[in-house]
């Protein structure tokens, strides 16, 4: 019994502000708008059964994230995407409602990278960004430091990054787009790439494109 | 429109100002003819908690010539970014620039907010002043319980909405639609003429002009009107009956302090605590049927997805469908899919069991406020709670299965003597015991100790704040004698509390402390972290004043009081009556179920 179900959705605009924990809320809220049951996970504190294919970062919008669900009560899937997408916040957009079998692995353990196209700051210029991402990707090792909880970690962002280069220009803005290790091991993070490359990753604009699988 | 792309990574929880959340509503700038910015002084997640600005919001969305957009106080971090690139403060719906709207409507709840308000009319680009606005600006209104002592506040607000807002807040954006369509501009921008706006806005219930009173000199006296027309006493504006309540209210993305769907069963309270300003304030009581407050449930859940709903009145067990509604929900949403939760559970045993069949019995614990550890004190205060109603509400719950009861009591109440305060200690324990038989080792009890803050309007209004250095003396000797397995006092109450005394029976001469503690850098005066006692004391001082003299002190009965010019329905009489009884300790009985006491209220409002 019960049904699993994959959505894809996009966000963008307002909603790429949202925290992880904030979107994880907005969706519980859509299926019940939905008027679907959840399954709920056993034990002292049962939560729902929802899972991210990964976390977004806050200010990044997404193309095509990925989230799975389990259902008390199958729905019938063409009527399925019409009853989520009608009550939506406006930049919240759901693509797709497909059934998966319960027996696929999840889908947190298939990914294995991730897309990113980032609209770089007004005044950048291309020549230097293209020397920078030359230098990265010639690098063997990109030693950085990350604070977290008070606590400086270092770590090697270069095996994180599987590509990157510039792209053409939008009205004079150069285009980066880079594809980033995204697995049980750890996820490269874009903002960290942009620094690497010399940008302030608060002027950019970062979408994450879609999600990788084995 | 204002650009905060920049700002938004670089603050924390940037969903406090993105907006676009669900229901929220975006209308066509030009297609109305006036257009309100609806704003709570304190953070995004409280001041979407408060139901009244969902109230109004929902109301003037409705209409189709009216807009309302909102707006909150930035945190800290995101007040420094927008002062460094000059960015003002803006709607969450089209980040238009606060001055781009006819109205700006504050809600003031909380003394503590005050300085918010000031900073955000700053962060706005707008003078505090109401006195150096003019034709460029918006009008500056406020509604919310402080209206009812507006002094404090006025020199910074052009009127003030006293009482209930739905129906005064659609007149007065009728009525400036209405003045701008005629021509009636003094700015530049097609503003409408503040004189002549405010002269009518003057004329409606319920609204206080400030510019058009002469302020009292120096201490006590109320202000007189200055001109022919304008009303000497302004009485609180009442509607008859409760409207709808929000069905499609917003869904915050970020948690809020009150994270559910929110239903106001009832409004005013007639059990007559004699410290309770909102019992004074809101009355005559006004109930919605049953049949309405279940309809409404039903279009919330589904137009928000939330899992909890709230019944919102000052007494929700007196309400007089709530049994009728807790069967309903019970059988509509069964295993409890929908929680719901009494914000004010009164203390016996029929609350105890309406508790347990809303909500999970297991979740949580309890909250019960007594006020006072003995029964002559409980008497002084009106509390209307016996001895045998605390045990069996406290027995009831623990048979329900609560192992966790907190309890509520408030020190400094006129008349308490050591013996009362002993009287917590001894509840505490007989509670203790009583817990014990059903829940062994697991039972906690918490009392929780807060201090009297005397507000206007309610029966103790003439008492003065106890003095803060007694009232540590009194939480200690609480913590001494409440100790041992299962128990523990909280007391939470900062010096914030003497600032919120004397500021809440302030005048006008209260204003330039306000003015000048803002100046001084204070805000967020409710947040502990943020709150700066010193400051506070320096600004009093600086205007001659003693803060701690301010909350201490006394007003004679036969003494003009500086919000004497408020009416509230209830009359200065019975609420004179009300204190000499309770110095007796006297006990006056519920008027719902008795016989009237002559509040006044009848007699102001034509009805009860």
């Amino acid at each position: 019994m019960g049904q699993r179900l994959r959505i894809t959705f996009a966000r963008g605009g307002r909603a790429s502000y949202l925290s992880h924990l904030e979107l994880m809320r907005m969706w519980e809220r859509a299926f019940r708008r939905a008027g679907w049951r959840l399954q709920y996970s056993q034990g002292f504190s049962p939560h729902p059964r929802l899972s991210f294919a990964a976390p977004l970062p806050v200010g990044v919008a997404g193309e095509a994230e990925l989230l799975e669900v389990y259902l008390e009560e199958p729905q019938p899937l063409d009527r399925a995407q019409q009853r989520l997408a009608q009550r939506m916040p406006p930049e919240i957009e759901v693509r797709e409602v497909e059934e998966v079998p319960a027996e696929e692995p999840a889908i947190q353990r298939r990914m294995v990278a991730a897309e990113y196209l980032v609209v770089v700051p007004e005044g950048a210029s291309p020549d230097a960004l293209r020397t920078e991402v030359g230098r990265v990707q010639a690098a063997s090792s990109l030693p950085r430091e990350r604070i977290r909880e008070g606590a400086t970690r270092s770590y090697d962002l270069r095996p994180m990054i599987h590509s990157v280069g510039v792209e053409r220009c939008i009205d004079g803005r150069p285009l980066v787009r880079m594809t980033l290790r995204t697995d049980a091991r750890g996820a490269g993070r874009p903002d960290e790439v942009l620094r690497e490359l010399g940008l302030d990753p608060a002027e950019c604009r970062i979408t994450r494109l879609r999600l990788l699988f084995e | 429109m204002v650009d905060i792309d920049g700002l938004l990574p670089r603050v924390t929880k940037p969903a406090r100002y993105t907006g676009g959340e669900l229901n929220s509503v975006r209308k066509e700038w030009d297609s109305v003819s006036a257009r309100v910015a609806l704003i709570y002084p304190d953070l995004y997640e409280v001041g979407m908690s408060n139901l009244g600005l969902q109230i109004l919001y929902d109301l003037v969305n409705r209409e189709p010539d009216l807009l309302a957009e909102r707006a909150y106080a930035p945190w800290i971090d995101m007040e420094a970014l927008m002062r460094e690139r000059g960015v003002p403060l803006f709607s969450l719906e089209s980040r238009r620039p606060l001055r781009e709207f006819d109205l700006l409507g504050f809600s003031l709840s909380l003394e503590l907010t005050h300085t918010n308000a000031l900073n955000l009319l700053d962060l706005a680009g707008l003078p505090v002043l109401a006195s150096q606005r003019d034709g460029h600006h918006p009008l500056v209104i406020a509604g919310g319980s402080c209206a009812y002592n507006p002094e404090p506040m006025a020199p910074f607000f052009d009127l003030f909405v006293v009482g209930d807002g739905e129906e005064a807040l659609l007149e007065l954006m009728r009525l400036c639609g209405r003045m701008k369509g005629e021509g009636r501009s003094g700015g530049p921008d097609g503003r409408v003429d503040r004189n002549a706006f405010l002269r009518e806005a003057a004329k409606l219930e319920g609204v206080y002009v400030p510019s058009l009173y002469r302020p009292s000199e120096g201490a006590g006296g109320k202000p007189v009107p200055l001109e022919p027309g304008v009303p000497e006493v302004v009485r609180a504006r009442r509607i008859a009956r409760l409207g709808a309540s929000p069905l499609k209210p917003v869904v915050p993305f970020m948690e809020a302090v009150h994270d559910r769907a929110m239903v106001e069963v009832q409004r005013g309270c007639t059990r007559g605590c004699r410290f309770c300003q909102a019992g004074m304030i809101y009355r005559p009581v006004r109930e919605r049927p049953a049949a309405e407050v279940l309809h409404d449930i039903d279009c919330l859940i589904s137009a928000t997805g939330y899992d909890e709903v709230s019944l919102v009145s000052l007494s929700t067990a007196d309400y007089s469908g709530v049994e009728e509604v807790a069967r309903a929900l019970a059988v509509q949403y069964p295993e409890h899919r929908v929680k719901v939760s009494l914000p004010s559970l009164r203390v016996d045993s029929f609350s105890v069991n309406l508790a347990h069949s809303l909500k999970d019995a297991y979740g949580g614990g309890l909250t019960f406020a007594p006020e006072a550890g003995t029964q002559r004190l409980r008497d002084v205060i009106n509390k209307g709670v016996t001895q045998e109603d605390i045990e069996g509400a406290v027995e009831s719950a623990f048979a329900l299965g609560w192992s966790s009861v907190k309890l509520y009591f408030m020190i400094g109440l006129p008349t308490e003597t050591e013996d009362d305060l002993d009287g917590i200690a001894r509840l505490a324990y007989r509670i203790r015991d009583i817990g014990r038989r059903y829940a062994g080792n697991r039972t906690r009890i918490k009392v929780s100790v807060g201090a009297l803050i005397p507000k206007p309007h309610a029966p103790f209004q003439w008492c003065g704040q106890e003095p803060y250095g007694r009232i540590k003396e009194k939480v200690a000797r609480l913590q001494r004698s409440i100790r041992g397995p299962g128990l523990s006092v909280g007391w939470h109450e900062p010096e914030s509390s003497v600032l919120e005394a004397a500021l809440a029976r302030g005048d006008r001469r209260t204003s330039s402390v306000i003015y000048r503690a803002w100046k001084a850098g204070c805000r967020f005066d409710a947040w502990a972290e943020q709150f700066r006692f010193d400051l506070w004391r320096d600004a009093f001082a600086s205007e001659g004043m003693d803060i701690h003299v301010e909350a201490e002190k006394r007003f004679l009965l036969e003494e003009v009081l500086p919000w004497d010019h408020i009416s509230t329905g209830v009359s200065k009489r019975f609420l004179a009556r009300e204190y000499r009884r309770a110095l007796k300790a006297e006990l006056s009985p519920d008027c719902r179920w008795g016989k009237c006491l002559a509040c006044g209220v009848r007699k102001s409002y034509g009805g009860c």
